[in-house]
């Protein structure tokens, strides 16, 4: 009985680090920021904005762990939050989706796409006043599909340097799910950088 | 009395003029979207209050306070930060942590202008600088005649002790900084920066030879060609950090 109560709030434990691992609250407080003042300024943008962060929200807190997802939602996810983030940053921030429909029916581990959205406006947008470009390609290849999710660098250097932790977060997913190390690779030049997901068809069973 | 708002979302900033609308004894002299532009600016126009968000592009809101020559009173306006945490627990200034009220915006600045009148262009606020000064280094902001200049940390060679300054050699030149050895040493990626010597912390990646000098003593060429003083501490703990 005892064992049975203390896995509960293991499990319970788990689920919450998930949730606060989606959750990023300078993101979150940002938004409800813009949203106060678009209360004020343009009220219609400000209902589009809550109903935005809204579905945002919702899918991050539909999702576990373990749950797969079509690589389309993911797209319509990050789509929303850039939309958000573009309220925040203006003309800033731009951003491209290069992919066919077909690429997009693969199964993937949910929210793994968002974290390096949110890591490309960090590295980018936030860092410069000059227009910083996002570029998301989806290639077919024979065992998947290949995401490639590239962002410019500013040229002063960063006040902060990204301590990675996301990227292994994500890396470990993606190790646990598909049983390879190799899966996210990352490249960095002097005015670019490019995050690499190979998705294979097959997770293991 | 003059305002300067350092703010980078358009949205953010809408919001703050909105809010200041209401006070007829506040004229907002500038709007600055990066910290370079800002500190600049509060250094030229010398407003009695700056409202200042953390997250900011080119110099982070911290790094425009290392900045300033006198201090008006700084609000700062911030979503979420550690270090702003940090200034909270310390009470050094005023804040507001986003998104927040037209009731507590007020109050911030009513706080400000009283403080205006008594302690005007101070230095700036002692426990403000102390947590700026205590933020590890991802980068050196330096400020001379010719303006302010950014230091990524792989650009430089090493840096000298020059009583209360330091001198920064680097890529780009040297610059000096008003700053102890010991405070940017204590700041510096300890796997990367190693206090060889008294007077010198050199960028371990930078040095090209090392070799003997005196009794006790050694000299590292760096690869800018300069060469500096190792003191045998150094020298150990350069054995330590480069395992030789």
């Amino acid at each position: 009985m005892l064992r049975e109560a203390e896995l509960k709030t293991l499990v319970k434990e788990a689920e919450l680090t998930w949730l606060k691992l989606q959750i990023n609250p300078h993101f979150l407080f940002n938004s409800l920021n813009s949203i106060s003042s678009l209360t004020i300024t343009a009220p219609d943008k400000a209902q589009e904005m809550i109903n935005r962060l809204s579905e945002l929200l919702r899918y991050s807190l539909k999702q576990s762990p373990n749950s797969m997802v079509s690589l389309s939602d993911e797209v319509e996810n990050c789509k929303k939050y850039l939309a958000i983030e573009q309220v925040r940053f203006g003309d800033r921030l731009k951003y491209n989706f290069d992919y066919s429909n077909e690429a997009l029916q693969i199964l993937v581990p949910s929210m793994v796409l968002q974290p390096l959205f949110e890591n490309a406006v960090k590295h980018s947008v936030a860092q410069t006043d000059s227009t910083s470009i996002i570029t998301a390609q989806f290639t077919q290849t024979s065992v998947g599909v290949c995401v490639s999710i590239i962002n410019s660098l500013p040229e002063t250097p960063a006040s902060s340097i990204g301590t990675g932790v996301g990227l292994e977060n994500i890396k470990r997913r993606l190790q646990l799910m598909y049983g390879t190390a190799t899966l996210l690779n990352v490249n960095k030049s002097i005015d670019k950088f490019t995050v690499t997901i190979e998705f294979p068809d097959k997770i293991l069973s | 009395m003059k305002l300067i708002i350092v703010e980078d979302e358009q949205p953010a900033r809408d919001l703050l003029k909105h809010y200041l609308a209401f006070d007829e004894t506040i004229e907002i002299i500038g709007e600055y979207a990066d910290g370079f532009s800002g500190a600049l600016a509060i250094n030229r126009d010398k407003p009695d209050i700056v409202l200042l968000d953390i997250q900011l592009p080119k110099l982070n809101g911290f790094e425009l306070l290392e900045l300033l020559d006198l201090s008006p009173q700084i609000i700062f306006t911030t979503a979420y930060d550690e270090y702003a945490i940090k200034a909270f627990e310390l009470n050094a200034t005023d804040y507001l942590l986003k998104p927040f009220s037209k009731e507590r915006f007020t109050q911030a600045v009513q706080r400000a202008k009283e403080k205006v009148g008594n302690d005007k262009h101070q230095e700036v606020n002692v426990s403000v600088k102390a947590i700026a000064s205590e933020m590890p280094l991802n980068r050196v902001v330096v400020k001379d005649s010719k303006g302010i200049h950014i230091i990524a940390m792989n650009d430089i060679f090493y840096i000298e002790a020059q009583d209360d300054y330091i001198m920064i050699y680097c890529t780009q030149g040297r610059y000096m900084k008003k700053q102890t050895m010991k405070n940017i040493e204590q700041r510096l990626n300890p796997m990367q920066f190693v206090r060889v010597h008294r007077s010198y912390i050199a960028n371990v990646l930078e040095i090209d030879k090392l070799e003997p000098y005196e009794k006790d003593s050694y000299i590292a060429t760096i690869k800018n060609g300069e060469t500096i003083k190792v003191s045998a501490s150094g020298y150990k703990l350069l054995r330590e950090q480069l395992d030789f």
